[in-house]
C-alpha cells in the first residue's frame, strides 16, 4: 500500500506584515524570498493588503500576479476576501449589497487563478445561497472562514452546514484555522496587555475567563466587569477583548466534522520554538488532517504581528514548516 | 499595532490658499492590517501641540481626492489602502509657527468582523518644514 498524498503546505503573505508594513518588501520580492526559502509552493494572499485595485483586479494585475508565481513555482491556494458588512455606518450591508460585493471578488479570484476564496462566516447560509451559481461556474470554492469562538457545533456554522448539504455543491465551504482550538492564549498577548499598564491581578482574571467553557457573550461580559472594576481604560478594554476574538480553545476532535467542507486552512500560530508551537496542539492536528486523508492547502498562518513589531515572520514561517514536515512525516 | 507608522515623518508643512497661509498638513496611514473602505474611518482626531483640532476643520487627500471626515463616512467605493500615505489638513489661517510641534492622531477604524471600534493613537514631535 502507498502513501496517500498529504496536505500541501505553503504560507500566506499576511505571516509578513510587519516587513511589508515596514516597506523592506514589495510583492515582487517577497514572492521571490518565500520561493527561495522553499516555503511553497501553496501561496494565500489577503485582497485588500496585496492588490490597490481590489476587490476588482485588473486584467493586468491579475497576468502580473499570475506572471509571478509561475515564474517563482507557487500555486494559488486561497484568496483572502472581506465581506464588510458594516461598512455603511446606519445599517448593516443588505443580502443584495453582500451579494455583489462578495461577486466582485470571486471574479477576482477568478482571474488571478485562486481556487478558494475566503470570506467572514456573516455572509450567513441565506446569502451563500445566492453566491452559489457563480462559484459552481468557476469552481471556485467560496469558504467562511472559521475563527474562534466558531467550531463545528457552534450554531452560525450548523445552519452554514445545512445549507451547503442542502445545495450539495463542493464550492461552498469553509476555511477554519487552528486559532480556534488553542490550549493557551500566547504569552506575546498577556506580555502586549502588561505593557499596555494591565495589572497582574486583571491578567490572572483573564486566564481564568478564558480557560472556561461558558458562552463567548457570558466570557465578554465577564472580562468588561473584570476591566472596568481595575480601572481598565478603554484601549486596554479593548485589547483584554481580543484574548477571546482571537484565541478559542475548543476540542481538537471539532475539526473532524468540519474536513468534508475544507479545502483550504489557516495554519495559525504565534511561536515556534525547539520544534512545537507553545500554544496551538499541532502534533495532535496534524495527526487528525493526516489520518483523515485531507489533501487540501495549509498556509502558515504567523500572527505574532499582533503583538510585536519585530521581523519575525520569515524566521517563523521556516521553523513552522519544519515543525509541520516532520508531524506529518511520522 | 502599528500604530507608530500612523503619522509619517515627512511632508509636515503650512499650506496657502494662494492668498494667505491656510493651514497646515502631514501625512498619515492607517494602522490596520489591510486597506479599508474609507466608510470605515469613523473618525481622525488631531491634536496640535496638546490642542483638539475641531472634527469640521479636518481634511483627507487621498490619491487626488479630498473629503471632508464627514464625506469619508458616505462614500463607499473609495479606499485608503494598507500602508497607503494620505494627506491630511487642518484648515487654521496663519498656519503653524516655525519649528518643531507635537502631532497626536488617532484614527478610529469600523471593523465589521470586531465587537469594538479599533483605536489607533500616534505622536510625534515633527519639525515643520520651512515654506
Amino acid at each position: 500500500m502507498t502513501d496517500k498524498p498529504g496536505p500541501i503546505l505553503g504560507t500566506t503573505l499576511y505571516s509578513f506584515t510587519n516587513d511589508w508594513r515596514q516597506r523592506l518588501y514589495t510583492l515582487e520580492s517577497l514572492l521571490e524570498k518565500v520561493a527561495a526559502l522553499g516555503l511553497g509552493p501553496a501561496l494565500e494572499v489577503v485582497g485588500f493588503q496585496t492588490f490597490r485595485d481590489f476587490p476588482d483586479v485588473s486584467d493586468e494585475t491579475a497576468r502580473h500576479f499570475r506572471g509571478l508565481l509561475d515564474r517563482h513555482g507557487l500555486i494559488p491556494s486561497c484568496l483572502g476576501g472581506n465581506l464588510d458588512v458594516g461598512r455603511r455606518r446606519d445599517r448593516l450591508m443588505s443580502p443584495d449589497e453582500m451579494q455583489t460585493y462578495t461577486e466582485r471578488q470571486l471574479i477576482s479570484a477568478q482571474k488571478l487563478g485562486f481556487p478558494v476564496l475566503r470570506i467572514q462566516h456573516s455572509v450567513g447560509p441565506a446569502v451563500m445561497e445566492r453566491l452559489a451559481p457563480l462559484a459552481d461556474r468557476f469552481k471556485i470554492q467560496v469558504a467562511a472562514e472559521l475563527h474562534s469562538p466558531l467550531v463545528a457545533d457552534h450554531p452560525a456554522v450548523i445552519e452554514l452546514r445545512e445549507c451547503y448539504d442542502r445545495l450539495g455543491t463542493p464550492y461552498l465551504g469553509f476555511v477554519p484555522d487552528f486559532s480556534s482550538t488553542m490550549t493557551a492564549v500566547p504569552e506575546g498577548h498577556w506580555s502586549s496587555l502588561r505593557e499596555a499598564g494591565a495589572p497582574e491581578a486583571l491578567l490572572a482574571e483573564a486566564k481564568a475567563i478564558w480557560i472556561t467553557d461558558r458562552p463567548a457573550a457570558e466570557k465578554f461580559g465577564a472580562l468588561a466587569e473584570a476591566a472596568a472594576r481595575h480601572g481598565a481604560g478603554p484601549d486596554l478594554a479593548g485589547g483584554l477583548n481580543r484574548s477571546l476574538t482571537m484565541f478559542g480553545h475548543a476540542a481538537v476532535s471539532q475539526w473532524t466534522p468540519l474536513l468534508p467542507y475544507v479545502r483550504h486552512i489557516h495554519g495559525k500560530f504565534y511561536w515556534v520554538e525547539a520544534g512545537r508551537e507553545t500554544s496551538i496542539p499541532y502534533p495532535e492536528l496534524m495527526a487528525l488532517l493526516k489520518g483523515a486523508g485531507y489533501q487540501g492547502t495549509i498556509s502558515a498562518e504567523w500572527e505574532g504581528h499582533a503583538f510585536s513589531e519585530e521581523l519575525l515572520g520569515f524566521q517563523q514561517v521556516q521553523a513552522w514548516r519544519a515543525m509541520c514536515d516532520r508531524l506529518l512525516a511520522n | 499595532m502599528f500604530d507608530k507608522y500612523i503619522i509619517c515623518e515627512d511632508g509636515f508643512q503650512n499650506v496657502s490658499d494662494g492668498q494667505q497661509i491656510s493651514g497646515f498638513q502631514f501625512k498619515a496611514r492607517l494602522p490596520y492590517y489591510r486597506g479599508l473602505g474609507v466608510s470605515m474611518v469613523e473618525d481622525l482626531a488631531v491634536k496640535v501641540d496638546g490642542q483638539a483640532i475641531p472634527r469640521e476643520a479636518i481634511r483627507v487627500t487621498l490619491h487626488g481626492r479630498t473629503y471632508t471626515l464627514a464625506e469619508l463616512e458616505t462614500e463607499y467605493e473609495d479606499r485608503w489602502e494598507f500602508g497607503e500615505p494620505g494627506t491630511v489638513t487642518v484648515m487654521k489661517p496663519g498656519g503653524l509657527s516655525a519649528g518643531a510641534h507635537t502631532l497626536e492622531v488617532a484614527p478610529s477604524l469600523r471593523i465589521s468582523y470586531l465587537p469594538f471600534i479599533l483605536v489607533g493613537t500616534d505622536a510625534k514631535e515633527l519639525k515643520l518644514a520651512s515654506a
